[in-house]
């Protein structure tokens, strides 16, 4: 298990991360979320021990990270990290030799992923001529190359297309199922929404939210009524409960205080003709982040 | 960790000495000096204007110079051009032969004021060469016609050397004077190389830095080995490359002065060289200095192999520390300006050490670290430093790189890191305010 406990990281005067404190398990994906500055890379940085905390303590299944485990993690940083005059073989053995493996351990599953990627013919190449998205790949399978057991990856999904985010989450997947901890970061709401259980949302180094996703939403007391049917907007903000309404083509979306109001709602609603949809749903991370934060989330 | 260590080593010299641009350099250096060792045998087999005979006729108008003028002019050309020209004497000036033959006439009158005067006829001028002949000759001559106008009978006497004899009160300097200049002189000619293997390894070592820094490969390289263990990798990559460069370079002296033996001697021996050197030089000082090349050898290669280990740790700890700060290459290549510099100033001291001999100033420096290694075994080999004194600047560069490596592996773990764009002294605070922190 990943643990970290309470760590704060300073700057100078800057704190870059304000006591910080999740665990993440075997077979669980974790997600840490916030806009540019937020804390994310810091982290990450202070698991693999870039950084030493200044408060706080951060171990791995009961003992700190050194460089007697380091060996079991893969660690994809947001930028591209890849030398681009190597090849793409030179490049992905480099990073698996100092993971501790033999040369011919490193080609063989160079060659794997390479294969499961469909990029076989990139494997001489230099990496300053693949696309970015290509590099992307590459970056992704030199963290995996080593069958890691901790998995960080810091804003995996960007530069690429939908097709290849969904074989990076099969793969992640994979590695979930085997047991792996998968910690990744990312701006993007959606993301951590669509592929993650727990998260954390740090906002200038601070801990905004954090728990299970399902938990927040449903201990969050707002809900969100999705309506269609011969009713108007302005008869739905005059009553009890609603907090706002929004109109789009094909329905009406209601948000309510909480829980309590729905059957209220419902009782009004089931007087009205045409009505084809009375859905009560859990509000989205990106309003409760909005409702949390009390700003656009911006990332 | 020692295997991943060693890996990293291996690694930075595969990809330093794989690479095109090594391959190339060793190349040209290769031909170079196969080149300058050999020039005077390349020259020759080239040929060129010296391969064709010219006729110099001298019309001897005094009827007393023909034998002397003409001997004493083959002689001095043919020191540096054998058989290139045939003297014979003639009675006039034949223009048609001149334009036809480009021979060479020289007439020599009588000359109320100077004894004698020349005129040189010729189709479009003579060589360097035979000017110098012709005019040191024609001055030697009128030296002894003056001589004998005057009745001065030991001509000898004006030319021969006043003897300085040298005596040393303190026992332990007995080397004559002339093999000291000699050696002095030839002591500014082994900083030359020492400069550029060590500009050739710092470049080596701030470009293996940056070029990781800058794609920041570096973040997954040290979340995989310690910096300290990176840092100390980069250093002694950098030392084996260095080593392996000074090695290559003298294989390719040493090739090259084989072939000059068997173009010379027709034999592949060291010894015929060394025989064939001291030969060569007529002077007692140079052959003198020669001899004492020869004999301190090995002490001298030691002294000047430990200055350029332990110097190069001294300026490849900085160059490290400067790389580590930049972002990218060009970013470096600034950066490291001041450090070029530094190194510039070490190698214009050994340089000055000659002609400033026993100035206290350079002796000085001699002891400071960032100029010892390229001052101290000029010193030592241009005896201004005794070996007990070039001992002490070696202590002190030692001692001094064991605190750079501390405070320096600090800075280093604290900016390799770092990607701020700031100017430099303002990063170099961050970052030393950072190494504090971390």
């Amino acid at each position: 298990m990943l643990e970290i406990k309470n760590v704060t990281k300073k700057f100078g005067d800057l704190v870059a991360v304000d006591d910080l404190s999740f665990d993440v398990k075997p077979g669980e994906i974790y997600g840490l979320l916030g806009a540019n500055g937020a804390g994310k890379t810091t982290t990450f940085r202070m698991i693999v021990d870039l950084l030493t905390p200044n408060k706080g303590e951060i171990t791995y299944f009961g003992k700190k990270i050194d460089f007697k485990v380091t060996d079991e993690i893969g660690f994809m940083i947001e930028e591209r990290s890849l030398q681009t005059k190597m090849t793409v073989e030179e490049q992905v053995i480099h990073f698996g030799r100092l993971k501790g493996m033999k040369h011919k351990d490193a080609a063989e599953k160079l060659d794997y992923w390479l294969k499961r990627f469909n990029i076989t013919e990139y494997k001489t190449k230099k990496i300053k001529e693949l696309s970015k998205g290509n590099q992307q790949k590459i970056q992704f399978i030199a963290t995996i190359i080593n069958d890691p057991k901790l998995i960080i990856l810091d804003e995996p999904f960007s530069g690429l297309d939908p097709f290849n985010m969904e074989r990076f989450v099969d793969i992640m997947n994979e590695f979930k199922e085997s047991g792996s901890i998968i910690i990744f970061s990312s701006h993007r709401i959606d993301h951590v929404e669509q592929f993650c259980e727990d998260l954390t949302v740090l906002v200038k180094g601070k801990v905004v939210l954090k728990g299970n996703i399902e938990k927040i939403k449903d201990d969050f007391m707002r809900k969100v009524i999705k309506l269609n049917g011969d009713v108007t907007k302005e008869e739905l903000m005059a009553l009890e409960g609603v907090v706002k309404v929004y109109e789009y083509k094909h329905e009406l979306e209601i948000h309510i205080e909480s829980q309590d109001y729905v059957q209220k709602i419902f009782d009004y609603i089931k007087e009205k003709s045409n009505i084809t949809k009375f859905m009560v749903e859990k509000p989205s991370l990106s309003e409760i982040f909005i409702e949390r934060v009390g700003e656009e989330y911006d990332g | 960790m020692m295997d991943k260590f060693r890996y990293l080593i291996g690694f930075s010299l595969k990809k330093r000495m794989l690479s095109k641009s090594f391959i190339i350099s060793n190349i040209v250096m290769f031909v170079i000096v196969l080149l300058l060792t050999n020039i005077t045998s390349i020259i020759t087999a080239f040929g060129g204007d010296f391969d064709d005979t010219t006729n110099v006729y001298v019309i001897d108008q005094t009827d007393e110079l023909y034998e002397t003028f003409s001997q004493s002019v083959l002689a001095t050309t043919e020191i540096a051009c054998k058989g290139c020209y045939v003297v014979e004497q003639k009675t006039e000036v034949d223009r048609v032969d001149i334009e036809e033959n480009d021979s060479i006439y020289v007439v020599i009158t009588k000359d109320e004021a100077n004894f004698y005067a020349v005129e040189v006829v010729s189709l479009d001028g003579i060589g360097n060469n035979l000017n110098l002949a012709i005019n040191s000759t024609i001055n030697q001559l009128k030296l002894f016609k003056w001589a004998d106008v005057n009745d001065v009978d030991d001509l000898g006497q004006l030319f021969s050397q006043v003897k300085i004899d040298y005596e040393n009160v303190d026992k332990e300097e007995q080397e004559p004077q002339g093999q000291k200049y000699f050696l002095q002189g030839l002591s500014m000619v082994i900083s030359l190389p020492m400069f550029f293997l060590m500009i050739l390894a710092i470049q080596f070592l701030g470009l293996d830095i940056i070029d990781e820094k800058a794609s920041k490969s570096i973040e997954i390289i040290v979340s995989n080995v310690s910096i300290g263990f990176h840092f100390a990798s980069k250093l002694v990559s950098t030392l084996i490359f260095l080593i392996v460069q000074g090695v290559l370079g003298l294989l390719y002296a040493f090739i090259g002065m084989m072939v000059l033996s068997y173009t010379s001697f027709q034999t592949f021996d060291f010894g015929a060289i060394q025989e064939g050197v001291l030969s060569s030089v007529s002077d007692p000082a140079v052959a003198g200095g020669f001899s004492i090349i020869f004999e301190r050898l090995p002490i001298l290669i030691l002294v000047i192999l430990a200055f350029l280990v332990v110097g190069y740790i001294t300026y490849g700890v900085f160059c490290a520390i400067v790389a580590s700060m930049a972002t990218n290459t060009e970013d470096y290549q600034q950066m490291q300006a001041p450090l070029m510099i530094i190194l510039l100033a070490a190698f214009y001291s050994a340089i000055f050490s000659y002609i400033f001999e026993g100035s206290v100033f350079i002796k000085t420096l001699g002891f400071i670290p960032i100029f010892s290694p390229m001052l101290a075994p000029v010193l030592y080999f241009g005896d201004q430093f005794t070996l007990v004194e070039t001992m002490i600047s070696f202590a002190i560069l030692a001692v001094f790189n064991i605190v750079l490596i501390k405070y320096g592996l600090k800075l280093y773990r604290a900016s390799i890191l770092n990607y701020s764009d700031e100017k430099f002294f303002k990063r170099l605070l961050k970052v030393m305010k950072m190494s504090k922190q971390n």
